[in-house]
Order: structure tokens, then C-alpha cells, then sequence
């Protein structure tokens, strides 16, 4: 008999316990293929549970920890993917009425790696239709219904991600991976009050991963703190001769910087912010920089919600043009989604380029600001998780998210977003950090450091009733 | 052009009242290529991607 506490202990204590024989693959496994039975309907953030998979891949596991191959951190280690990515052994929907049956033989380069890591994977998980590509309003955008918070099901999960920050945050898996093309990671991570990394723009390979922008996309891990996500990144990262954009080796490993971290404010990133994400973000960075010199940045003018507009629009009106020409996007969940397709097709080339030559001249503004900051700091969200009985644009009028997520998302910079604390209706906050690209360990690390002095990563919420 | 695409993918049915309102998106559209013009882009800015005759993943 497993101990609930089990539900929300880290890679590191549940490998202690796998190693130690306390418990193995196969208990883990099965404990939390339960959870995902028992609390993933409440909370509509489970696709499909893997069974047979889960338990193959956990005898597996069992039996070569058995026969001394340990295969690291991850070996033994249960998790979920967001059902955009391919894995034999079930259908990959996509969130989207359209592809409900859609089945790939075949595991994304992602799951292949954490396969070969030693992980077990249990299921996949719930995510906005189409990862938003088409648009949307509401948190009912998916064909697996409203995705919600743990820590109130009242309200949200966030999205595009939704089922993986779900999941983590209610303890069905100890960790998921997710896809982020403007704010998908790290939006959910936010609102269910766990640690979520998103990678450097081509440092984790998307080879069997659903594409909506192939220039904007990233996958990333969703996990209970920054170790984990810097140990299940590790797993994940490094080229992919399936995958053009995947970077070459020699980029992949950056130094720390010497001395003490150089943080800096994003200039009018607080203003907007409810009053408890704000309190809580400046409590967050006492924490960091106590006694020393935070500075202030002006984030460069560019037109960011205009870029990643078209950008979106055109890439995703080319991915998904099958179902926008034969009228099955008109079955997608939100109404916004039904039609977004229809404009994108003829979203102006012009412009899309136009956008396409100010990403050149942006990311020489961000490497020229990372010259003398090594990490920003901002709320990750302006407010806490929004309810689900509201759309999005009526739900805490007068707050707003500034610029920065979209614009990192631009520039292709990584960022991890870390519990700070809670707000209103008992619901989560965050804080994000964001360095240069490839700055990965210097951001988990920050991270880590918040963690050590804060205990929001450990809370817990109740188990919906 | 919301008109030529309801005449032009006759199997998506778009009727007159969805074709209405995806006129209104393709407005907005519209209303943000100002922030393109505005940015005096200059004939040598190139954009951010790059055609290889040989294919990406035959670079390293």
C-alpha cells in the first residue's frame, strides 16, 4: 500500500524509493494510473490512460534496475504528455473533435527519449483544441471539456497545456511534458501553482509533436519544482535528426555566470497585476536579491501581439488547412475556434514576412539587454486562474499580461515560471524568470534558489470533491 | 474576400452569418499591418528564415 504523500513526493524521493525497494515501477505506476482514474475526470484533464504501455514499460523498468541497468533519475519515474505528441499505444487527439481517433504508430522523439531514461508513460493529457491555434475565449475549448485547477474547480487550468499543469498540480503524475508557443507552459504552471521550463527555441526536439507555429514552437517539462524540471530537461534536449530546427550539440551546454546573478524588473510589468500577484512577486524577489541592486528594464518597442498574430494565423492557417477547407474545424468546442481558421487563410503574406525580418532585429535588442542583466524577473500571469463560467476577455476586467511572454516566445528565450505564493479564491501565483538562450541551468538554478527559502512548491491542494 | 472564400470552399458551408463575422477578423488583420508599415523596414532586412537547397537537416 502506497502513502497518499506519495502523490506529490519529487523524482529525487521517488527514485530514492524505487532504488531502495520500497516500492517499484509497477506499484508507482499502478498508484498513479488510480489517481488519474480517480481524480482526472474531475477534473477533465486526462485524454487516455495507457495502460498496457504503462504497466510494459514499468515490468521493464523493474526488471532492469533487477539486473543493476539503472537508467538515472528518471528510471521507474511515472508521467503524462500532452496529447499533442505521438505515442504508440493510443490515440493522439490533438484536444480537437476532428482528430478524436487520429492514431500514430510511432513515439515522438520526446517520448522515445524518456522511454530510454527509464520513465514510464501513463497518459496523455488534456489540452485546449488545436493548442488555441484557431483562437479561443474560454476555458471550454476542448473536446474533453473544461480543464480545472486543483486548487479550485471552479476556475481554469490554464491552456494550452491544460491537462499536464492539472495533472501535476492534483498529483496524478510526478511530472508532464507540455508545448509552449506563446505562454502554453507556462500559463498553466501558473494557475496550478507548479514549475514549468520553457526550453530555448530548438533545444528539445518536436519530431512527433502536432505543429501549430514551426517557428514558435517549443516542448517543455511541467513538474513540482525546478529540480525536477532541469532533470527531466536534461532527458529531453539535444539535436534530432528528425527535427531540422533541433540545435547542434555544441549549443546546448552555456556557463554560469561568476559572481553573484545580475537581476533586473521588467519596467511596468507589475502595473497591471492583481494586487496579491504583485505582493507576491516582490516578496519573491526579496527572497533572491536580498541586499543587492535590482535594476530596471524597458522592454525594446517592437509590435508583439501584432507579430505573433500573423505569425500564428499564417503558420497555423497552413497546418490546419485541411480541416479549415472542409468545414471540420466548424466542430471544434469554442466558437471563436470554428471560425479563427477562415480569416487566417488569408492572413496578409506581407505582413507575415514583414514580421518574420523585425525577429532578426528583436533578438539583437534581447542579446544586447542580457548584456547587462543575466535574469529578468516579472509575475508570470497579471492575475490568478480565471473562472470557468466566464469568457476570457470578461473575467478580471482591468488587468492585463504585459508583453514579455509573447515577446520571449518571439526571440525563442527560455523561461521557467515558479510558484510565488496564492491569491484570490485561494488560487496560485507565479513568478517567472527569463535569461538569454541556452541560459537553462542559470534559470532552474534561480528557481532553486526561491525554492530553498520558500515552501509554495510543496503546498498541496484538496482533493476535488 | 470573406465572400470569395464562402464561393470558393463550398464543402466548409459557410453561411452568411459566420461569413459576416470572419469579414470582421480579416479587418483586424488589416488594422495591424499599420504596425508593419510603420517600422521602416529597409530592403536589406532579411527575415528570420532561411531557404537551403540542400535541406536543413543537412547542416550541422
Amino acid at each position: 500500500m502506497i502513502d497518499n504523500a506519495m502523490a506529490f513526493a519529487d523524482i529525487g524521493e521517488l527514485g530514492a524509493a524505487i532504488r531502495a525497494k520500497r516500492v517499484s515501477a509497477v506499484e508507482l505506476a499502478q498508484f498513479f494510473i488510480a489517481r488519474l482514474e480517480l481524480v482526472g475526470p474531475k477534473l477533465n484533464s486526462v485524454v487516455t490512460i495507457l495502460h498496457d504501455r504503462a504497466l510494459a514499460e514499468a515490468s521493464a523498468a523493474d526488471a532492469d534496475l533487477a539486473a543493476g541497468h539503472d537508467r538515472g533519475p528518471l528510471h521507474g519515474i511515472p508521467y503524462g504528455v500532452k496529447d499533442l505528441l505521438a505515442a504508440h499505444g493510443g490515440p493522439t487527439t490533438w484536444g480537437a473533435t476532428p482528430y478524436r481517433s487520429q492514431v500514430f504508430d510511432k513515439d515522438a522523439t520526446v517520448v522515445a527519449r524518456l522511454h530510454d531514461a527509464g520513465a514510464v508513460l501513463l497518459a496523455k493529457l488534456a489540452m485546449i483544441e488545436l493548442a488555441g491555434g484557431m483562437g479561443y475565449n474560454q476555458a471550454d475549448a476542448s473536446f474533453t471539456g473544461p480543464c480545472k485547477t486543483p486548487w479550485n474547480t471552479e476556475y481554469w487550468s490554464g491552456g494550452s497545456s491544460s491537462g499536464p499543469g492539472a495533472c501535476v498540480g492534483a498529483g496524478l503524475v510526478p511530472f508532464a511534458i507540455g508545448s509552449e508557443t506563446d505562454g502554453s507552459i507556462t500559463n498553466p504552471s501558473s494557475y496550478c501553482g507548479i514549475t514549468g521550463l520553457r526550453p530555448t527555441y530548438g533545444l528539445v526536439s518536436r519530431h512527433g509533436a502536432m505543429a501549430l507555429s514551426w517557428t514558435m514552437d517549443k516542448l517543455g517539462p511541467m513538474c513540482r519544482n525546478a529540480t525536477d524540471a532541469g532533470i527531466v530537461l536534461n532527458a529531453i534536449k539535444g539535436p534530432d535528426p528528425n527535427d531540422a530546427t533541433s540545435l547542434a550539440n555544441r549549443m546546448t551546454a552555456m556557463v554560469m555566470p561568476s559572481g553573484p546573478l545580475r537581476f533586473a524588473k521588467v519596467k511596468g510589468a507589475e502595473d497591471k497585476c492583481q494586487p496579491e500577484v504583485r505582493k507576491n512577486y516582490n516578496a519573491a524577489l526579496v527572497e533572491l536579491a536580498a541586499g543587492s541592486n535590482v535594476a530596471e528594464i524597458t522592454l525594446p518597442d517592437f509590435p508583439y501581439n501584432d507579430m505573433v498574430g500573423i505569425i500564428i494565423a499564417a503558420e497555423g492557417g497552413a497546418a490546419f488547412r485541411d480541416i479549415i477547407d472542409d468545414g471540420r474545424c466548424k466542430t471544434l468546442a469554442d466558437p471563436d475556434g470554428r471560425r479563427g481558421g477562415y480569416s487566417n487563410l488569408v492572413a496578409p503574406a506581407v505582413d507575415y514576412v514583414d514580421a518574420m525580418r523585425l525577429r532578426a532585429p528583436m533578438r539583437q535588442a534581447f542579446a544586447s539587454i542580457f548584456e547587462a542583466v543575466d535574469v529578468l524577473v516579472s509575475p508570470t500571469f497579471s492575475t490568478v486562474a480565471p473562472p470557468i463560467a466566464v469568457s476570457f476577455d470578461k473575467s478580471y476586467p482591468g488587468f492585463s499580461d504585459g508583453p514579455l511572454i509573447t515577446a520571449c516566445n518571439l526571440v525563442g528565450i527560455p523561461a521557467v515560471a515558479a510558484p510565488s505564493g496564492f491569491g484570490l479564491h485561494g488560487l496560485p501565483t507565479s513568478v517567472m524568470f527569463v535569461g538569454p538562450a541556452l541560459s537553462e541551468a542559470r534559470l532552474v538554478s534561480v528557481a532553486e534558489t526561491l525554492q530553498s527559502k520558500t515552501d509554495w512548491h510543496r503546498r498541496r491542494p484538496p482533493l476535488p470533491a | 474576400m470573406a465572400k470569395h472564400l464562402q464561393s470558393s470552399l463550398p464543402a466548409a458551408k459557410l453561411d452568411d452569418a459566420m461569413t459576416a463575422k470572419i469579414a470582421g477578423d480579416i479587418d483586424g488583420f488589416l488594422d495591424s499591418s499599420k504596425s508593419f508599415r510603420n517600422r521602416g523596414l529597409r530592403n536589406s532586412d532579411e527575415p528570420d528564415f532561411v531557404f537551403s537547397p540542400i535541406g536543413a537537416s543537412n547542416h550541422d
